[in-house]
This record gives structure tokens, sequence and C-alpha cells, in this order.
């Protein structure tokens, strides 16, 4: 469905000289400072497919998504979406995508929602039963009714989002570009949100590219993830393959009778773990251990918990994906 | 590929045509506004025929002088638009990159959305103030409305708003280039209001300015239809009149296309 090969961007801009000097000066001498805002990026993604697009910011994230709906004309390589390429074919390939960038609005400010939406219906050429039915779809998962009335300029953050993500859908575009659509939102709204995109990528098989800041969006929509950091590649595949291959950390949270009573020392000493492999702490009176699962089994934790104290309860968390990331943002794991 | 057919942009006219009467006070100081100007622009006209001693000047009796100042009231209803304004800050924010996702032609979004106000201040300002000048004249001076002359008004205003739109469409993308479109909208407010014969009939201007004044767009706006309502541009003259006015649409027109289409390379080679 879509093909990234070897694309390049290059921003230039007049170089700013502080101070009256500087400004002076930068009216006669043109001095440029180049940004390369995406670095040899190459990615293919099938029909279908929802992939999570994620880095730091300023990793270059939009910059590829604006390419890739046209906004922006690559310095160098190709991009086809459907055969098509967006930067050439502009008008053709909008027909085919629907796109929200969280940070702005692509609804027209003066209108009212639902003139919003005879427009879209017009001018993508929806026929009235489709229209019917997916307005119907993305009014009742988006809740849009209580704002169909109001102009654009008057909605609030979420409710903007949610037309605006109705906006891109109604048309049932091959391919949905969202660039941190849950922004802002409160957490029933996001979770509505989320399910109108996993609903829609599995009714109508659209294919999904989106970023955020919010890992539990990806966890949610996203079994592929590509990390981009400085406009580079850093990491393609699925979140599982994350998981599995850093996540194997574990957090056993437990309520016991004496949580003194067990010490991560012996065991240590035993299976020859470092600090970071197994360590414990007592918080309100209850034991938490974090320990890595690759090194020591955790049976055998809680063996020794058993020979030291009464259990009363007890859970078991995975290592947040958070953190995980967060590594890897930080270069502290390496991807290789 | 499917263009989007010219009914899908009619909701951008009905859009602003439905905002504007919901601000009713807004229009009530509006057409206050416009009527004190008119007034005070007549009481000085009747100054001036009376110290001339003359009953004509420069062909324009006193009759046609209120004719002339009303009209270009009404005419100017066709043509005041701040789509340079819109244009300009869309470009200065960025937002006119949105206009890519779409299979929408941007200008002609703006065109209609300038459309709906249009058709609003015609409605409900320009058109009673015509009745309003047709009442008079026949009432006080037995001049029966002449239905040609205006026929000929309202097809040379609708060409003077599509030659100030594209006007204004090229003034707004020049912000693509140009950081101080606020100063240069300000001017540009200044020039036409003078060169379009609102404030004088363009036939007060000396001659030498005439001359020039022929080779631009600016009296297509309000002058030349106001003549040919009062009767003044007739037959081939009126015909020639709306000749030049579409070879300005037309010149216009294509010149914004062209860059609409440079800005665009621009925005989208350089991110704005
Ligand atoms: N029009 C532009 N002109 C110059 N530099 C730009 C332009 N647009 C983006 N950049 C630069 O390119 C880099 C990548 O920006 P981009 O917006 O793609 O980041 P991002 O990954 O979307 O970040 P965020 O998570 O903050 O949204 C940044 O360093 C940014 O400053
Ligand atoms: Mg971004």
């Amino acid at each position: 469905m879509i093909e990234v090969r070897d694309i390049i961007k290059d921003f230039s801009s007049v170089k700013r000289q502080p101070g009256l000097m500087g400004s002076i000066k930068t009216l006669f001498s043109r001095e440029y400072t180049h940004k390369r805002a995406v670095d040899h990026m190459s990615f293919s993604v099938d029909r279908g497919e929802v992939v999570g697009y994620i880095g730091p910011n300023g990793a270059g994230k939009s910059t590829t998504i604006k390419m890739m709906t046209g906004i922006l004309v690559p310095t160098s390589g190709n991009i086809q979406v459907d055969g098509i390429t967006p930067y050439e074919q502009r008008q053709k390939n909008a027909m085919n995508i629907g796109v929200v960038f969280g940070q702005r609005t692509q609804l027209w400010w003066d209108l009212p929602v639902r003139e919003t939406f005879s427009i879209l219906k017009e001018i993508y050429n929806v026929n009235d039963a489709d229209y019917k039915k997916r307005m119907s779809f993305l009014g009742e998962v988006l809740e849009l009714e209580p704002f169909l009335a109001t102009p654009v300029r008057s909605l609030s953050l979420g409710q903007r989002m949610r037309a605006d993500l109705a906006a891109a859908m109604i048309h049932n575009p091959k391919v949905l570009y969202l660039d941190e659509p849950t922004i802002g939102l409160d957490v029933v709204v996001k979770e509505n949100v989320r399910q109108a995109i996993k609903q829609l990528n599995a009714e109508f098989n659209t294919t999904v590219i989106l970023t955020t800041h919010d890992l539990s969006d990806i966890e949610e929509l996203c079994k592929r993830i590509i990390i981009i950091d400085n406009g580079r590649k850093v990491y393609d595949g699925t979140l599982a393959e994350i998981k599995s291959r850093f996540g194997t950390m574990r957090r056993l949270e437990l309520k016991v009778k004496n949580p003194y009573a067990f010490k991560a020392e012996p065991l240590r000493a035993k299976y020859g773990l470092s600090g970071d492999e197994l360590s414990c702490e007592v918080v309100d009176g209850q034991l938490n251990i974090e320990l890595d699962r690759n090194r020591i089994g955790i049976q055998e934790v809680i063996n020794e918990v058993l020979a030291k104290t009464e259990l009363v309860d007890m859970s078991l968390f995975e290592t947040k994906i958070e953190e995980i990331i967060k590594k890897i943002y930080r270069n502290e794991v390496n991807m290789e | 590929m499917r263009e989007a057919s010219l009914k899908s942009y009619l909701p951008f006219a009905k859009g602003t045509f439905q905002s504007l009467l919901s601000y009713r006070l807004n229009f009530f100081l509006y057409v206050i506004g416009e009527l004190t100007t008119v007034f005070a622009t007549y009481y000085i006209w009747l100054a001036v025929y009376k110290n001339s001693g003359s009953q004509t000047l420069h062909g324009f009796s006193l009759q046609d002088m209120f004719t002339y100042i009303f009209m270009c009231q009404v005419a100017l209803n066709f043509v005041s638009n701040d789509a340079s304004y819109e244009v300009a800050n869309e470009v200065r924010e960025g937002s006119i990159a949105m206009n890519l996702i779409r299979p929408i032609r941007y200008r002609m979004v703006i065109l209609f959305r300038i459309l709906g106000e249009v058709i609003y201040n015609v409605c409900f300002v320009g058109t009673p103030i015509l009745l309003i000048v047709c009442g008079v004249r026949y009432f006080s001076h037995g001049i029966a409305p002449d239905l040609l002359g205006i026929a000929g008004f309202f097809l040379s205003a609708v060409m003077g708003f599509l030659i100030y739109f594209y006007f204004n469409f090229i003034f707004g993308l020049s912000a693509f280039y140009i950081s101080n479109v606020w100063g240069m909208n300000m001017l540009k407010g200044a020039i036409i209001n003078f060169l379009s014969g609102s404030m004088i009939p363009i036939q007060f201007f000396p001659g030498w300015a005439q001359d020039i004044l022929a080779f631009m767009p600016f009296n297509s706006l309000i002058y030349t239809p106001v003549m040919i309502f009062l009767g003044k541009y007739q037959g081939m003259e009126a015909v020639k009149a709306l000749l030049i006015q579409v070879f300005w649409v037309l010149l216009l027109g294509i010149s914004g296309v062209l860059l609409w289409q440079k800005a665009i390379k621009k925005l989208t080679i350089q991110g704005g």
C-alpha cells in the first residue's frame, strides 16, 4: 500500500543573526542553515496494517507524514501510496487518504460541523447510502450529535478532534494518517477515538499510520511500530518483539504478613544477580519486587517469599512499554 | 479525475451568509456607517455645485452626481471583501497547506466564502439602496427606471466582483513573499477607494491621470458599472467597457492561478 524508499528531507531557512546589525546583515547576505529532518528513511506498509510511527519531539514524524500526504516534496527518494506519488498527483492522492493533524484542524473554521460533512460528501462523491451509514457509525463512536450545529471555531479541543477524525474518515479512505490524534483528549474520549480507529480498520481494512506520544494508543492499536530518531529509523518491527527483547523485567506486588521478612541479597548471591536484576522495597506495608525474568524464575522468588512469611495477596506486572521506549529514545539499549 | 463540482462549494457561501445573519448588530452599525458616508459625500458635492454656479460639471448634473454617489455604494457592496486578508492569514499560519490534502480548489473555497458575504450585502444593503435611488429618480425627476441599464449594472458589477476577488487572491498570496501584508493592505484600500472612482468620478481626474487609469483594473470595479447604470456608457461604449472587464477577469484570473502554483511549489519544497 505504502512504499517509502530512501527519502531525505532537508529544510533550509535563512540564518538569523541576533541584534539590529544582525537583522540588517540578513537583509543582504542570505546565509542558510540546513536541517535534515528525515534521513534515508525507508519502509513499506501493507494494506490493512496499523503502524505506530513514534519517536521523540523533533524526530521527523510529522515531516514524514507530510511527505506521504503530499504536503511536502522529499529532497530525494520516492514515495508511492497505492501506486500514486502523493506530491506529484496531489488531488488524485487526496481522494484516497484521510488525514488528521492533531495540532491543527483540517476543518473549515467558520462552518458548522454539519455543513463540513455535507461539503466532504460532495467533494469525495460519497453516495447517499454510504454517507448515511458512515455518518451514523461515526456519529455513534465519536458522539458527534451534541455539536453538529456548532461552528468549528467554537468547538472544545476534544470535540474538534472528534469532528476532525470523522471528517478524515467520512469518505472511507484507503489510508488514514493520524498525527497525534489523541493529543489533549480526556480518557473517555481517547478511548472512543481508539475504538473508532480500531473498528474502521476492522470493518474496511483501512491502512493506518499513527504517530503519538501516548504509548497506550500504540499498545491498543498497533501490532507494528516504527521508531524514528533524528530522522533515522531505529526500529521497525512488532511491539511484541520489543517486549520480548527488552521487556523481561517484571514487578511483583505482594501483600504479606511481614513485608520485612524477605531480603533480596541472599537470592542475588545465590544466582549471581546485580541490583538491577533483582531488587525489593517496602511501600505502604506492601512488598514490591522487581526482577529480570531471564535471570531468575518468578517461581524461585515466590518460593523464597513463602518460606519467610505468609502470603495474603499478589499481583504481577509487565514492565511498562513506556520504560522500554524511553530507553530506546535515550539510546540506552542496543537495537542491533 | 473527477473535479469537485460547483455544487460542492455552495455550503461555503451558505456558511458565511448564515454567520452574517446572526450578527444583526454588526449589520445595523454597518448600514449606519455606510449611509453616513454617502450622505456626507452628497452634501460635499452639493456645496461644490452651489459654489461653481454651473448646472453640470464634467457632464455630471447634480442629479447625476446624486445617483453616482449612491450607486457607487451599491457597486461597493459587490466588491468589498477581505479575501486578501484571509488568504494572507492562512499563508502566515501555514494552514493553507491543509488545502492540499483535500481534492478541492483553494481559490474556489475562498471565492464562495466571499460570495456568501457579497450576496448578503447586495441583498440587504445594495438592493434597497438601488430601489431608493430608482424611486427618488422617478418621483422627484420623473426618470423611469432603465431596465437595460440596471441589468448592465449587475452584469458589470459581477465582473467587478471577480476582478477584485482575483486581485485580492493575488494580493493575499503575496504573503508568501512579503512579510508586511498588513501595511500593504492599508495602502491597497486607500489606492482602490480613490482609483476606483468611488469618491470622485474618474471623469473629474486630469486627462493624463485618466489615460493612465485606462490601463488599470481599478475603474472596472466601481466606475464602469455605475457609468452603465447612469446611461453614460451606452451601446458600443458599454460593450467595450464590459469587454475590458472580461479582459481583466481573465488576466488576473490566470495570474492568480499561476501564482498559486508557484506558491504551492515553494510551500511543498521549503515547507512554508
Ligand atoms: N518548515 C520547516 N522549516 C524548517 N525546519 C523544519 C520545518 N518543519 C520541521 N522542521 C524541523 O524538522 C525536524 C523534524 O520536525 P517534525 O515536525 O517532523 O518532528 P516530529 O517528529 O513531528 O516532532 P513532534 O513529536 O514534536 O511533533 C525538527 O527539527 C523541526 O524543527
Ligand atoms: Mg509532529
